[in-house]
């Protein structure tokens, strides 16, 4: 049990705005998990809530199998990463990394030993006795990072950790945090907004939208099997309509978008003959050329241009697509040229409108 | 964070209760000695009665209230006149490195007793003073500068002017200073800028900066007494001479309790801006 | 941010202008350092450069015992309010509370009221709780009007304070206490500073709220110094200044250099000089030997001697402590509320009656003052005090003209102070019952009309006369005088004799229509803790070489007839010291009016304000 999260139906209101309803899970022992969202979806609410800066309304919250509901922050066996490092600004490098040995009390003697063992974990040995207004953004952030894990927390928790660095330098830090992770073996819980990162570094995922926990699940079942209206947008699922069912049979749903195409959808028993459904179709799965089902004419109405691929705005009929296509197949095509676009029945994904009650 | 409006009550507690016993409880008894009356020889006889407070009504006070008043105004109007320009160089244009020494200077002539800061003053500016004869030396005639408003409004100023500039350099300091380059790229010279941009994203500053000058200036005696001659009477002379001089408490704590008031509603007519500038 | 700044192009007028307004601010305090060491007294001229200031202070107990005073009663109200100020600082800061608004303005009040009325509600306080008034009731008063300051310097550090700094404390393991110690406090800490360094400048340079809550023993230094300053800038308050400023400097120069970041060894000089400086006054002229005996005396500036106050200590191995007033009415109403335990006050005849009618007054045991038969007994038995019953002569004086006689010839008539010929070059005492009363006098009345008709027509003289005067003025008169912004000036003699040894172009004169006179009297208020002494002490001023020995050293009229043969004819011989048999039979004592005070108030007002 060492190490695992268990959230159980925790509520966290502020002045009558609920920053967290009713949210349950559980993370294991050792896992990389990410609290994944838009800003003010409740995910940093959730994360302070497991590190003791706010005090649900109601729910438990456990780590490693105990109830921390009586706990201050001081004395939970977790530790935090800021957004913004919170590094004591009149404390060297080292005082800083030093700080949480010398709150447990650990001996003078191996405080040192400690901090410079820390400093190598996050490859900034040396680094003791620079000041923290010396450090550029990334150093930060190690020490940060170093600051918490010297301590040897049973979970640790990381709230926008990368939202200050830039593009490179996030990507390296990525690998660096899972890394880390893996070495460790401690539990991560990781906050972020940027879906990229979330698919990079998790375990499972789980995607937050106004307090509640959308869905939960590997990055691979996020990205193949989006559920929610809201998780589908948020993981770049472009191509969202609201659809008429008009027949469900041989396994496929035939269904007219508002602008009047005609299309199949693979049946997941989730669509009513006369009802309304949502669905969306990512845009790297239609392809610029006929195939043999969902297959149009169309028309280039503008183009995207994004260095590794190109982002296609095709009109069909009254609906606009956004087809995405490979670099090296995009060129020779411009605006107002003629195309075809199709893609399998497979593709296209059923949404719900909201999620699912929790069991 | 369990029980942090109990650890927040503790810690505001004796504060308050400093302020309960050694301020509030204090004006409450001064509002009762101002339902009194004075007694022949200069005490206090208690009664309930107002008629303090129609004495107060009386033309002449209120004369003395409205001179007391556009005093105040104009030691603002001049403050701030003279304290903008030293705080927008503060805050822009001075070296950052001096900055906050800089900061310091200004508030260092506090730690020099007021009285002898105003005798000072008056060393230099009577018919036979420093200022006289220097000006002697170059041939000038001696000017009157003592014991008139010019003085007056000069030891106002004097005192007054540090409580400008600190939170005028506060707001300034935190405009953001591509505000300024975004105007000047779109066009504006310089002082259409100050016109446009600065003074009106500063203005928090200029509203605490008036109101921290406006009212201890409403209530000001000492530059009156000692620079301008004791020619005019202030409310703040008036109701010194209440209890330093006629001895008749019951009406000077109507003076005092009527100014009190006056702050009160001040404070919280400008209650937004005041805020604003201290967050 | 750094490139932005650079883009903004450097403006010298603004420089120039920033230049000039810290030279307004500084100018004062840059004649007052340069002037600590002139070698002349009272002059705007250089005459040369001397330390004698500095080394006269050293001689000076008093200050040196009111600066001391000054130290504590502003270190124990700093370290106070510096507590109370940030506690409630970090309350606001982790919590808002509901009553907030109700909370702010309670705070910001105290900084906008006039001190005045702070002052008087503090007496009406102690009075209510009948704390007696002393030591600690000024360390209480300090902390009344300057906690809110604390609280809205620490607040507004507090302010810009990065939160989850604390968080991050928190998740490390650290609990309330240590967070505040190791991270909350270092992170606020240059505005705590701040906070105790205002506090400490507000107490030390308090004089209003001090004179009125003072008690036994808490002279402070504002009240020293203002005492000194009725005879023009003392050189020795510049040097008093100049060493404060010093010290102040010096400690935060070691502030700045510790927030600066440089190691603290730099900032051990500077904290050792300033602390010497501020430790010094507590090591000379050490506190006299305290014994189980002591006698309280609270009497006017310029009233009694150390030297004579030492002779008395030793004779009766008591320890006396002496705190000055400037005012009756400050005295008064400190003793109104009887709770304050002096032993000796010394007031004028009008404040004797109100004090006699109050029944604050102890009766005299006239058996235990063998030397009252040395009053001149023209001073005796006035209708202020029939019998003597409650007080004895002290010291006597007159209320008349002094004038610059090269320039204005000779006066011998109130007439001269409504004189067209001297317009702007009069001045008049800023006391109604003088002001009104020299009207009164001019045209054949009393000092004490109260007839409301008469004082109405004083009213229109004095509104006539107002655009001949320069100013109003009852506390340094002399010094206005001898300085030459007036040639004519109404004002008691005492004050006029001092600067009138060092200038002989002025002169006094009790005009012809008759002056007012005062006689301030020694009286023990009913509450005296000791009596016995007391009458030992009043005894003590009685006898002849004494009496002399005040005479001399502080230059007001004795109403000692044995003491006069032992006075230096410069002071026996002094006109103005001690008018002739002729003109005091013109003077006038001035009464207490009872309810007429009111109007005289009013009409003085009125006077004032007038155009």
């Amino acid at each position: 049990m060492r190490g695992a999260v268990s959230v159980q139906g925790i509520t966290k209101t502020f002045g009558g705005l609920a920053a967290v309803q009713d949210v349950s899970l559980d993370v294991k022992p050792g896992e990389f998990l990410t609290l994944l969202g838009p800003s003010g979806c409740g995910k940093t609410t959730l994360l302070r809530l497991i590190a003791g800066f706010e005090e649900p309304d109601r729910g438990a919250i456990l780590i490693s199998g105990r109830d921390v509901a009586a706990l201050p922050p001081n004395e939970r066996p977790v530790n935090t990463v800021f957004q913004h490092y919170a590094l004591f600004p009149h404390r060297t490098v080292a005082g800083n990394i030093a700080f949480g040995l010398e709150m447990k009390n650990v001996p003078r003697s191996e405080i040192p030993g400690r901090v410079e063992k820390g400093l190598e974990m996050v490859r900034l040995p040396g680094f003791g006795e620079r000041r923290i207004d010396q450090l550029s953004g990334g150093q930060k952030q190690r020490i940060a990072l170093a600051r918490a894990v010297v301590l040897e927390p049973e979970v640790l928790l990381l709230d926008e950790p990368m939202a200050a660095l830039d593009l490179k330098l996030r990507k390296e830090m990525q690998v660096e945090v899972k890394n880390l992770q893996e070495r460790l073996k401690i539990t991560f819980v990781f906050v972020t907004h940027d879906q990229d990162e979330a698919l990079t570094m998790s375990d499972r995922i789980a995607v937050m939208n106004q307090g509640r926990v959308e869905q939960l699940g590997t990055p691979e079942e996020l990205y193949e099997r989006p559920r929610t209206r809201f998780v589908a947008d948020f993981l770049a699922v472009k191509n969202i309509v609201e659809v008429a069912v008009e027949s469900v049979e041989g396994g496929k749903a035939r269904v007219r978008t508002g602008g009047g195409t005609v299309l199949f959808a693979k049946d997941d028993g989730g669509y009513t003959v006369g009802g309304k459904a949502w669905i969306g179709v990512r845009p790297e799965q239609i392809a610029l050329s006929g195939g043999a089902e969902n297959s149009y004419p169309a028309v280039i109405d503008d183009e995207i241009y994004l260095g590794d691929c190109t982002d296609w705005q095709v009109r069909v009929g009254q609906d606009v697509l956004t087809v995405s296509e490979q670099a090296t197949s995009a060129r020779g095509r411009k605006r107002g040229d003629a195309a075809t676009v199709s893609f399998p029945a497979e593709a296209v994904l059923r949404l719900d409108d909201k999620p699912a009650p929790p069991a | 964070m369990k029980g942090a409006r109990r650890q927040a009550i503790l810690l505001l507690l004796p504060c308050l209760l400093a302020l309960l016993v050694l301020f509030l409880l204090p004006q409450v008894l001064m509002f009762a000695t101002s339902l009194g009356r004075r007694s022949a020889y200069g005490g206090v006889i208690r009664d309930v009665s107002l008629l303090n407070y129609v004495r107060a009504l009386d033309p002449i006070y209120l004369r003395i209230l409205a001179r007391s008043v556009g005093l105040a105004f104009f030691t603002t109007l001049f403050c701030l006149l003279m304290a903008y320009p030293v705080s927008y160089w503060l805050g822009v244009k001075a070296p950052e490195k001096w900055r906050n020494a800089l900061l310091v200077l200004v508030i260092l002539p506090f730690w020099t007793s007021f009285l002898v800061r105003m005798y000072a003053w008056v060393f230099m500016l009577r018919t036979e003073g420093l200022l006289n004869l220097f000006l002697g030396e170059l041939g000038i005639a001696p000017l009157n500068m003592l014991y008139n408003d010019f003085a007056v409004m000069l030891g106002q100023v004097y005192g007054e002017l540090p409580f400008m500039i600190l939170p005028l350099y506060a707001s300034i300091e935190k405009l953001d200073r591509s505000l300024l380059e975004a105007a000047a790229d779109l066009g504006a010279s310089p002082l259409r800028s100050l016109w446009r941009v600065t003074i009106p994203l500063t203005a928090p500053g200029i509203v605490a900066g008036s109101v921290l000058v406006f009212i201890p200036s409403l209530g000001a005696y000492l530059a009156p007494d000692l620079l301008g001659g004791a020619r005019t009477v202030y409310i703040g002379n008036l109701i010194q001479s209440q209890f330093a001089v006629a001895r008749d408490m019951p009406f000077g704590s109507a003076l005092s309790f009527l100014l009190s008031l006056t702050v009160l509603v001040l404070l919280y007519v400008f209650r937004r801006p005041l805020r604003a500038s201290q967050a | 941010m750094a490139d932005s700044r650079a883009t903004l192009r450097s403006s010298p007028g603004l420089a120039l202008f920033s230049a000039l307004v810290y030279l307004f601010l500084y100018a004062p305090i840059l004649v007052l350092v340069v002037f600590s060491f002139n070698a002349g007294r009272l002059t705007a001229e250089w005459q040369g450069f001397t330390f004698a200031w500095y080394a006269k202070l050293l001689h000076n107990p008093q200050i040196l015992s009111a600066l001391r005073n000054s130290l504590v009663v502003a270190t124990a109200s700093t370290v106070a309010c510096t507590i109370l100020g940030t506690a409630a600082a970090l309350a606001f800061h982790k919590h808002r509370f509901r009553k907030q608004a109700a909370m702010d303005a309670l705070i910001t009040v105290p900084i906008v009221v006039p001190e005045i009325v702070l002052a008087s509600s503090l007496v009406l306080l102690f009075a209510a709780i009948g704390l007696r008034l002393g030591f600690f009731t000024v360390i209480l008063a300090h902390i009344a009007f300057s906690v809110s300051y604390a609280v809205v310097v620490v607040r507004s550090r507090l302010a810009g304070f990065d939160r989850s700094l604390e968080e991050a404390a928190a998740d490390l393991g650290a609990g309330p206490w240590a967070t505040f110690w190791k991270v909350t406090l270092p992170g606020i800490a240059p505005g705590v500073l701040a906070g105790a360094l205002l506090v400490f400048a507000l107490s030390i340079d308090d004089y209003v709220i001090t004179s009125f809550v003072a008690g036994v023993g808490a002279t402070t230094l504002p009240i020293q110094i203002y005492s000194m300053v009725r005879t023009g800038i003392s050189p020795e308050i510049n040097a008093v200044s100049t060493i404060l400023l010093a010290a102040t400097s010096l400690l935060l120069f070691a502030a700045y250099r510790l927030e600066q970041g440089r190691s603290a060894r730099t900032a051990v000089i500077p904290i050792v000089l300033s602390l010497g400086l501020l430790g010094a006054p507590f090591f000379l002229g050490g506190r006299a030997a305290s014994g189980d005996k002591v006698l309280n005396v609270y009497i006017w500036s310029n009233y009694i001697s150390p030297e004579t106050v030492k002779k008395f200590e030793q004779r009766y191995g008591v320890h006396v402590n002496v705190d000055l007033y400037d005012t009756n009415e400050a005295m008064l109403a400190k003793v109104a509320t009887g709770n304050v335990a002096y032993d000796i006050l010394c007031p004028s005849n009008y404040p004797v009656e109100s004090l006699r009618h109050q029944n604050l007054l102890l009766p005299l045991d006239h058996t235990a003052l063998p030397h009252l038969t040395n009053i001149d007994p023209r001073f005796l038995d006035q209708a202020y005090d029939p019998g003597n019953r409650y007080s004895v002569p002290y010291f006597w004086g007159t209320g008349g003209i002094a004038y610059d006689k090269t320039k204005v010839g000779t006066v011998d008539s109130w007439a001269a102070l409504w004189d067209a010929r001297w317009k702007g070059r009069i001045l008049m005492l800023d006391d109604p019952r003088e002001a009104i009363g020299a009207t009164f006098k001019w045209k054949g009345l009393s000092y004490n009309t109260v007839d409301e008709a008469k004082l109405f027509e004083a009213r229109r003289l004095l509104m006539e006369q107002k655009k001949l005067v320069k100013t109003y003025n009852a506390s340094n008169f002399e010094d206005v005088l001898l300085s030459r912004d007036v040639w004519l000036a109404q004002g008691w003699n005492g004050q006029f004799a001092k600067v009138m040894a060092d200038d002989h172009e002025l002169t006094y004169v009790i005009p012809k229509e008759g002056a007012s006179m005062f006689v301030d009297s020694l009286v023990i208020p009913a509450s005296a803790p000791h009596p016995e002494l007391a009458h030992a002490f009043i005894d003590f001023t009685l006898e002849p070489e004494i009496a002399a020995e005040i005479c001399r050293t502080m230059q007001y009229s004795t109403p000692n007839r044995a003491a006069l043969p032992l006075l230096p004819a410069a002071i026996r011989d002094n006109p103005a010291i001690f008018p002739p048999d002729d003109v005091v039979g013109r003077l006038e004592l001035i009464h207490d009016i009872g309810e007429s005070t009111v109007l005289y108030d009013r009409l003085w007002t009125e006077v004032k304000t007038s155009e």
